[in-house]
C-alpha cells in the first residue's frame, strides 16, 4: 500500500516543474541558512505571494524546501563564524567553530551535511508510515479532541519560548485574538473588525507575517552592527576520515532518534531536539570534557536532530492539520491560501500533495548534499555579503510581494503596522512565533471550543469526559501548573523579607 | 527589561480591557449557548490577567542588574525611522504614481539613507531595484501592478 503511494509520490514529485521548485527551495533554503538574520520563516513568508502563480503542490515542495535546507546551510556559518546562521545551529558553534580553529573545518562541514542526511531521510521513512495511520486516527477526532489538542499545542509552544514563557502566552492570546477579528462562523457577523472593510473577512496571514517575521526582524538587524569574522581555512578534506566516522556514528543514530520524537510532539521541531542532543551526547560520552573543545560528536549529533526534527514536524501537520512550530504554522498558512484544507482528509483529498510533498524531501536532501559537500566554499562567500546590501532587497520584496497577493495597497499598511509591531516585541523580550501559531489556530479552537459546550450543554467536563482529550487536556494543564509553580516558587524566593 | 516590563505590562491591561469592552458589545450567550462575544471576553479577562501578573512582576527585584537599553533610545534610532518612512510612503505613492517610480523613489532613498552609500550608487540601485522587480514579478510571474502615471 505504502509502496504504492511512494512510488505515486515520486511521479508527482519528479515533474519538471516540481523538481525545479524543490531545487529552487532547498537552494534558498541553504543560502538564507547560510546568512545569519534571514531565518525560515521569514524568507517562507516572503515568498509565500510569488507561490500563489504555481500548483499548490509545487508551492509547499518549494517552502518545505526552503526549511530543511536552511537546516543543512546553517551548520556552515555556525563552524565557520562562530556564529549561528539559523537558530537551530546553536548548538553547533560550541564545537564546529573549535574544530575550525584546529584545523578541522572541512570534517566538521562534511560530518553536519551527512549527519543531516542521513537524520532527514531516516525521519522520512517515519513520517511516511506514521502520517496514514495517525490521520485515520484524527479521523475520529470530534470538537473536544482539537480543542484539546490546540490547547496542548499552544501550551508546548509557549512553554519551549526562549525568553519569558509568561510572555509567550500573552502573545499566544493575542494572536488567538488576532484571529477572532472577521467574520463569526456562527452568526456570520463581523467581529471586532475597528470599522475596517477590508478586516470583514479576518485579518490577511500575509501582512501580518511578512510584518512580523520580515520587516520586524529588519527594523532590528539595521539597529545592531552585526560583523562577521570569517575564519580563514582552506578546505582540503572535507570527507570525514575513518575515525571522524566511528566517532560519530552512533551520535547521528541518536540525534536522528532524539530528532524525530521531538518533532513529532507540537511545540517541538528543530531547534529543541539540538539542545537536546547536544545534552545526551554530553552525557553519555566517555570523554565529557572534550565537549566544547572540538568534539564531533557535538557536531555530529545536534546537526542530525535538527534536520530529523525539521522532517518530523511536518506529521502533525499533515495529518491533523495542526501545525507543531511557527514554520509548519506558516506552511499552514500556505495550504490555506491556495484553497488546500488541511486537516486528516488532506491525504486522501489531496494525495498528490501529500506524497509528492514527503517524497519531493527524499530528493531535496539528496540535492542538499550535492549542494553543501563539494559547493561549501561557494556558500562560503555568501558570507562575505553586507547586510547594508542585503536588506535593502529584502525590504523590497516585502513590499512588492505583500502587495501583490491582493493587489492592495492597505495590505502595504497592515504589514506595516505588524513590522513596527514586531520590531518592539523583540525589543520588548516578546517573541512573535506564538502570535503567529496563536492567529492560524483560532478559528479552529474558538469553534471546537463553541461546539464542544454546545454538545455537552455547557459542561466544561466534557473535554476531560473523553478519554483521548483527557488525556491531551490534562498533560496541557499540568505543563501550565509547572510553570505555575516555578513562578511561585521564583515569587516566595525573591519576596522582600 | 524591568522598566519595559511594566510599560508593556500596562499597555497590554489596556488593550485587553479595550477587548473585554468590545466583545460585550456581541452576544455573550451563555455557557450552554456561547455567542459571538464569549470567547473574546475570555481571551480579554485572560490578557488582562496575565499581563497584570507581567506589571506586578517588574516591581520584584531584578536577577540581573545590567541596566537594559531604555524604551526612549529606541525612538532616536534613525535607520529604524527611515525604514519606517519608507513604508509608509511607499503604501501612499503606490496606486498614484505607479509601480515603477514609487520603487525607484523608495528603494534609491533607503540606499541612500539608511546605509548612506555613493549618490550614483543609490540611484543606480533604484533603477536596477524597480527594473529587476517589474522584469519579475509582472512579466515573469504575471503579478498586476499599478502602471501610475506612466502607464494607460
Amino acid at each position: 500500500m505504502v509502496l504504492e503511494q511512494v512510488l505515486y509520490g515520486f511521479q508527482v514529485a519528479a515533474t519538471p516543474a516540481n523538481l525545479m521548485a524543490c531545487f529552487i527551495g532547498v537552494l534558498l533554503g541553504t543560502f538564507i541558512g547560510v546568512l545569519p538574520g534571514l531565518g525560515p520563516v521569514a524568507t517562507i513568508s516572503i515568498l509565500l505571494p510569488i507561490t500563489l502563480k504555481m500548483t499548490p503542490v509545487a508551492a509547499i515542495i518549494m517552502l518545505a524546501g526552503i526549511y530543511y535546507g536552511a537546516q543543512y546551510g546553517g551548520s556552515t556559518t555556525s563552524i565557520l563564524v562562530n556564529l549561528p546562521g539559523e537558530a537551530t545551529s546553536v548548538m553547533t558553534t560550541l564545537d564546529g567553530y573549535q574544530m575550525a580553529l584546529q584545523g578541522r573545518a572541512g570534517p566538521a562541514l562534511g560530518i553536519a551535511a551527512i549527519g543531516s542526511f542521513i537524520g532527514g531521510t531516516i525521519a522520512l521513512v517515519g513520517v511516511m508510515f506514521l502520517s496514514a495511520p495517525l490521520a485515520t486516527f484524527a479521523l475520529r477526532f470530534g470538537p473536544p479532541e482539537f480543542f484539546a489538542l490546540i490547547f496542548l499545542a499552544l501550551t508546548i509552544v509557549t512553554s519551549l519560548a526562549v525568553r519569558s514563557t509568561l510572555k509567550a502566552i500573552i502573545v499566544a492570546a493575542l494572536g488567538l485574538l488576532a484571529g477572532v477579528v472577521g467574520m463569526d462562523m456562527d452568526t456570520g457577523m463581523p467581529r471586532f473588525t475597528m470599522g475596517i472593510r477590508t478586516f470583514n473577512d479576518g485579518i490577511d496571514l500575509v501582512p501580518v507575517i511578512m510584518g512580523l517575521f520580515g520587516v520586524g526582524e529588519i527594523l532590528s538587524n539595521v539597529d545592531e552592527k552585526m560583523k562577521i569574522d570569517l575564519l580563514n581555512v582552506k578546505l582540503e578534506r572535507i570527507w570525514p576520515s575513518m575515525r571522524d566516522w566511528v566517532e560519530s556514528r552512533m551520535p547521528i543514530l541518536r540525534g536522528t532518534a532524539v530528532g524525530f520524537f521531538l518533532g513529532l510532539i507540537p511545540g517541538g521541531g528543530a531547534l529543541i531536539s539540538t539542545f537536546a542532543s547536544y545534552a545526551v551526547e554530553k552525557r553519555i560520552s566517555r570523554h565529557p570534557e572534550k565537549f566544547g573543545h572540538g568534539a564531533i560528536e557535538g557536531v555530529a549529533g545536534p546537526e542530525t536532530a535538527n534536520n530529523a526534527g525539521a522532517q518530523a514536524s511536518f506529521i502533525p501537520l499533515l495529518a491533523f492539520g495542526i501545525p507543531s512550530n511557527v514554520v509548519t504554522a506558516v506552511m499552514l498558512g500556505a495550504l490555506m491560501i491556495h484553497g488546500v484544507e488541511p486537516g486528516p482528509l488532506l491525504m486522501t483529498q489531496h494525495a498528490d500533495i501529500f506524497w509528492g510533498v514527503i517524497t519531493s524531501m527524499y530528493i531535496g536532501n539528496a540535492m542538499l548534499v550535492v549542494l553543501n559537500l563539494p559547493l561549501v566554499g561557494v556558500w562560503v562567500q555568501i558570507l562575505k555579503i553586507p547586510y547594508r546590501y542585503l536588506f535593502p532587497i529584502i525590504l523590497l520584496f516585502c513590499m512588492v510581494g505583500v502587495y501583490s497577493t491582493n493587489n492592495n495597497v492597505f495590505d502595504i499598511f497592515t504589514m506595516f503596522f505588524f513590522g513596527i509591531a514586531g520590531y518592539l516585541m523583540n525589543k520588548f523580550g516578546f517573541e512573535p512565533a506564538p502570535f503567529v501559531m496563536g492567529m492560524i489556530l483560532s478559528s479552529l479552537f474558538e469553534n471546537s471550543f463553541r461546539q464542544s459546550l454546545v454538545l455537552s450543554d455547557g459542561s466544561l467536563g466534557i473535554f476531560f469526559s473523553r478519554p483521548l482529550s483527557a488525556v491531551l487536556m490534562t498533560v496541557g494543564l499540568l505543563v501550565l501548573a509547572s510553570h505555575l509553580l516555578t513562578w511561585f516558587r521564583k515569587l516566595m524566593a525573591t519576596s522582600p523579607e | 527589561m524591568k522598566a519595559d516590563d511594566r510599560v508593556s505590562g500596562f499597555l497590554l491591561m489596556i488593550l485587553g480591557g479595550a477587548t473585554c469592552l468590545e466583545a460585550t458589545r456581541y452576544r455573550i450567550g451563555s455557557m450552554t449557548t456561547p455567542g459571538a462575544g464569549f470567547f473574546p471576553l475570555l481571551l480579554g479577562l485572560f490578557v488582562v490577567s496575565l499581563s497584570f501578573a507581567l506589571f506586578m512582576k517588574s516591581f520584584s527585584p531584578p536577577k540581573d542588574p545590567r541596566p537594559s537599553e531604555s524604551l526612549w533610545m529606541v525612538l532616536t534610532r534613525k535607520k529604524v525611522w527611515y525604514i519606517v518612512l519608507a513604508l509608509i510612503v511607499y503604501g501612499l505613492l503606490l496606486d498614484r504614481l505607479g509601480f515603477l517610480l514609487t520603487t525607484f523613489a523608495v528603494f534609491t532613498f533607503i540606499l541612500r539613507a539608511v546605509e548612506p552609500q555613493k549618490w550614483w550608487l543609490c540611484i543606480l540601485g533604484g533603477i536596477a531595484a524597480s527594473v529587476g522587480c517589474y522584469v519579475l514579478f509582472y512579466l515573469a510571474l504575471g503579478v498586476q501592478l499599478p502602471h501610475g502615471i506612466l502607464g494607460p
